[in-house]
């Protein structure tokens, strides 16, 4: 289980990108994160696997805890090494490197010759598209199965929690709603804990099971999926529906909303 | 005839050995996208090592080629920790001059151990020529050669096929993606380093067998730049391609330019000139990526 | 950050470069003490154990010249040149084979040898305008693999390998001859080039050097003509270096195609990065620190040799010549990687600011 208690974070010592987050992955389960743009959610995601480093970033108070282990202060690497692999945004393949030879990559960590030969059958089960693509070159992959193939690559360490940010990013509809189906499976069926960053509030409420809102570096709501998925702030500002199906005048907007109009 | 026929293979051979060397240059690159102008005072140091464990203290072949090896693989490691690792980020200028600064220092030091005077290399393999009609070549230079290559194919297989070289491959291309996989960059480097200096030192061993031990040895540090350049700087087939050309091209160049009086000691400047010209036409190199955009 | 009371009223006080009364005061009496040096150093006996000499000050400022022309090229417009004691060179022999076989009077000769490494520096620029970085340094590497070729090899004109001799620099029938009378001809061009270099680097073609350098895709999106720049810094580069060659060549009187070596390109880009990339300062400092170092070393060794005869003499060369310079510019790239002009405006602000800290 993964526990973030009160974290702050800076980059470069001075931008300060989240303020007293906390927020929980509890075993098996999909937690929903969602936020307007520049939140923090992908930073959130960064403190949680290490990668902060490589951009200057650093938890500065607070502590992240998973399966008993403090991990705020890890390199990425044994981080990896613990179960927790980050799908980072935009997808970052290797693009000279075949769909096979990616896949593979993903299982740098493991050493179980035998087991990752049958896991890279598995990831080809999730995603058959990958499977006739496997010799291709990475580069020459449409978004749509180049985002299927990082998440396979990240499937393929067998990590006990998948970070996956903003999965959606630039699909078709139909697309996205494959991919969302198959994260649905890979909880349901590998026990794989998830934390799903989006935009896309709707979709990820709808196969997650408790969800946080973040506005400007803090989590400003958080609540079981249905819950939010009824909320009306939600509803209004991330799934697009207002209540009454009128345009509410300005000054009824409760005083956080109208606060987040302007940070956001 | 026979004369084109000699020239082109003595250049084969000898450009095989280039090629060998210009791989790790290549490597060193691939991997972190820095790269290293004192490869060559490398080179020299493998031969000189080799040279002294061989000649001086008299040690078996075997036993001599292990010394090279573990103080090739300590260089590489000691230059990469104190130098090289925290100029992953730095600007090209700044890398540049500081492994020149490296390479002055590794030339002042083998002029202090051992002196500017050139010596005699033991003979690793029988000496004597294989004659082909007309056509003579010596036994070290192609068995130099088919070392040379047989470690390049082994080099592209560990790349191709080995979790290390994959992973090496990986991190060539997106740093931060192959760190959230579980790669540690640092590991990384130290064995692009590590690689690289042993092919380093191989091939000087392969060079001092073919020329002898001598401070010019350094100069390769400049031929593998133009044959890198000509062959792309991220391609190992490039440098391999480009190997075999430049040592044609310059044997060829020996052979028949310097005939004319007015041409004596073109065959030096003709790598340059022919990379120079490849360069103009293809700015890339023969097989270099056009992504590579960071240098 | 300026001096506390300093408010740039007006465009022409914000483009400024000596801002307040003590800078001035500071500007001239480095100027009157440069003036003064030779005639203190030339009296002879009184200079630090004769490091401090008129020559050594006439070759600094000679190099300076030629750095200040690879501040152009590579510092402000980022195109890495390793060919400046090439195009230095194609300058001394200009000057040199005009003022010898055709008797051309020195202001004429000198011009001409900028024009024409100008003009050579364009042909070895013309690759810049497809290449970048490291296949860049090697485009101008091979300048400096193919001058010395060719001047070896044009006998009649050069000299070859003999070497060439030429007249000390002589105006209207007054001949620079003596070292205090070089040192003022070098001294006069030295400021003029740092002058030149300063108010490039401050304009609009500087500016567009700059944009060229740090991100040259940018630079053309918003209307900068690159190929245009990169051959004008090439050319401003190039003359520098043709003012420097020729300098040089009426200095030493004579000139041959191994005076000019790769060693010397990189040690005038070691001086950059000292110095500071891209400032005209920081190149001043440069060039002023390492050739100190470079005279403090080959006076300093013969003593030591004294000291320790047991060091056989060709380790002690190497010593100080490649492994002390090598380990300089390692030693001063992680320890100062943006230069001594950093360091000295870090300093100056720290002493505006004292006590606090910000
Ligand atoms: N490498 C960085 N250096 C400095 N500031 C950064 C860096 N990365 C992010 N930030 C800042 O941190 C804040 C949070 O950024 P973050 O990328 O976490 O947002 P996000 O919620 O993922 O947004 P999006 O939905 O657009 O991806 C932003 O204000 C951003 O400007
Ligand atoms: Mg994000």
């Amino acid at each position: 289980m993964l526990k973030l208690d009160n974290i702050r974070v800076f980059y470069h010592e001075v931008i300060l990108a989240l303020r007293q987050v906390s927020l929980e992955v509890p075993d098996g389960s999909i937690i929903a994160l969602l936020g307007s743009n520049g939140a923090g959610k992908s930073t959130a995601l960064k403190a949680i696997s290490g990668l902060l480093i490589t951009e200057a970033g650093a938890v500065s108070e607070g502590s992240i805890h998973f399966d008993g282990h403090r991990i705020d202060r890890m390199e990425p690497v044994n981080i990896v090494r613990l179960g927790i692999i980050q799908v980072m945004e935009g997808r970052r393949i290797f693009q000279h490197l075949t769909v096979e030879d990616n896949l593979k990559i993903g299982a740098y960590v493991r050493n179980d010759r035998a087991q990752i030969k049958k896991d890279l059958d598995l990831t080809y089960e999730y995603f058959p598209v990958l499977k006739d693509l496997r010799r291709q070159t990475a580069g020459f992959l449409s978004g749509g199965e180049q985002q299927m193939m990082v998440i396979g690559r990240g499937l393929m360490s067998r990590p006990k929690l998948m970070l996956l940010d903003e999965p959606s990013l630039g699909l078709a509809p139909v697309l996205v709603k494959e991919i969302f189906d198959i994260i649905k499976r890979i909880n349901a069926e590998e026990g794989t804990s998830i934390l799903l960053v989006e935009q896309n509030a709707k979709i990820a409420l709808s196969i997650a099971h408790h969800g946080y809102v973040m506005e400007t570096g803090r989590v400003v709501l958080e609540g079981s999926a249905d819950m939010l998925q009824n909320n009306e702030d939600v509803k209004e500002f991330y799934l697009g529906l207002s209540t009454a199906g009128e345009t509410k005048s300005y000054r009824d907007l409760k005083h956080y909303r109208r606060r987040k109009r302007w940070m956001a | 005839m026979t004369d084109f026929l000699q020239l082109l293979l003595m250049g084969i051979l000898v450009g095989g050995v280039y090629s060998q060397i210009a791989v790790g240059f290549v490597v060193i690159f691939k991997a972190g996208k820095t790269f290293n102008l004192a490869y060559g005072e490398m080179v020299m140091l493998g031969a000189y090592i080799s040279w002294t464990a061989m000649d001086q203290w008299d040690l078996a072949k075997p036993v001599a080629l292990l010394v090279t090896l573990v103080f090739a693989i300590t260089l590489g490691l000691v230059v990469e920790r104190l130098l090289l690792r925290r100029m992953t980020s730095a600007p090209i200028h700044t890398m540049i001059m500081l492994t020149l600064g490296l390479a002055g220092v590794l030339r002042g030091l083998v002029l202090v151990v051992w002196g500017p005077d050139p010596h005699a290399y033991p003979d690793i393999v029988p000496t004597g020529t294989v004659n082909l009609g007309d056509i003579m070549l010596p036994t070290n230079f192609i068995v130099s050669f088919f070392i040379a290559i047989a470690f390049v194919a082994l080099l592209s297989l560990f790349f191709q096929y080995t979790k290390a070289g994959l992973s090496m491959r990986a991190a060539s291309e997106d740093k931060v993606a192959a760190q959230s996989l579980g790669i540690s960059v640092k590991r990384i480097y130290q064995l692009s380093w590590v690689t690289a200096s042993i092919i380093a030192a191989l091939g000087g061993i392969l060079l001092a067998g073919i020329s002898g031990v001598n401070l010019g040895l350094a100069f390769m540090g400049l031929m593998t730049l133009s044959v890198v350049i000509l062959g792309g700087i991220d391609s190992i087939l490039g440098a391999l391609l480009a190997g075999i050309l430049m040592g044609v091209a310059t044997k060829m160049a020996e052979g028949y330019l310097e005939r004319i009086e007015s041409l004596k000691g073109i065959g030096e400047i003709f790598p340059m000139m022919l990379t120079l010209v490849v360069l103009l036409i293809r700015p890339h190199g023969l097989l270099g990526q056009k992504t590579v955009e960071r240098v | 950050m300026q001096p506390s009371g300093y408010f740039s009223a007006d465009y022409g006080k914000d483009m400024a470069v000596v801002r307040t009364r003590a800078q001035w005061f500071i500007l001239i009496a480095f100027m009157l003490a440069l003036i003064y040096f030779p005639f203190w150093a030339g009296a002879g006996g009184r200079s630090w154990e004769g490091v401090l000499s008129v020559s050594l000050a006439i070759d600094i400022g000679i190099t300076l010249i030629a750095v200040l022309g690879l501040c152009i090229v590579s510092g402000l417009c980022g195109q890495i040149n390793f060919g400046q004691p090439a195009f230095m060179s194609m300058g001394a022999y200009v000057s040199g084979i005009l003022s010898t076989r055709w008797d051309l009077p020195f202001p004429l000769a000198i011009v001409s040898a900028g024009l024409l490494a100008a003009v050579f520096g364009l042909v070895f620029g013309l690759p810049a305008l497809r290449l970048k970085g490291l296949y860049l340094v090697v485009a101008t590497f091979a300048a400096m693999m193919i001058v010395p070729y060719v001047i070896n090899h044009t006998k009649s004109l050069t000299g070859g390998s003999d070497g060439l001799r030429v007249p000390e620099a002589s105006i209207a029938g007054f001949t620079f001859d003596s070292d205090i009378r070089k040192y003022f001809l070098v001294l006069f061009f030295a400021v003029l080039a740092v002058i030149v270099a300063k108010n490039i680097s401050r304009s609009r073609v500087g500016r567009a050097f700059v944009g060229i350098r740090d991100n040259d895709i940018a630079a053309a999106a918003t209307g900068v003509n690159i190929a245009h720049y990169k051959l004008l810094a090439f050319f401003i580069g190039c003359f520098f270096a043709g003012i420097a060659g020729s300098l040089w060549a009426h200095h030493v009187t004579f000139i041959h195609a191994e005076q000019f070596q790769i060693w010397d390109a990189i040690w005038m880009l070691g001086m950059l990065i000292i110095g500071g990339w891209g400032s005209v300062a920081g190149t001043v400092l440069g060039v002023v620190f390492l050739k100190g170092l470079g005279e403090f070393g080959t006076v300093l060794s013969p003593r030591i040799a004294e000291w320790a005869p047991s060091i056989p003499e060709r380790v002690f060369a190497a010593l100080t010549s490649q492994v002390a310079y090598g380990l300089a510019i390692i030693v001063f790239i992680m320890l100062a990687p943006h230069g001594l002009i950093y360091l000295w405006e870090r300093f100056k602000v720290y002493y505006r600011l004292w006590p606090f800290s910000y």
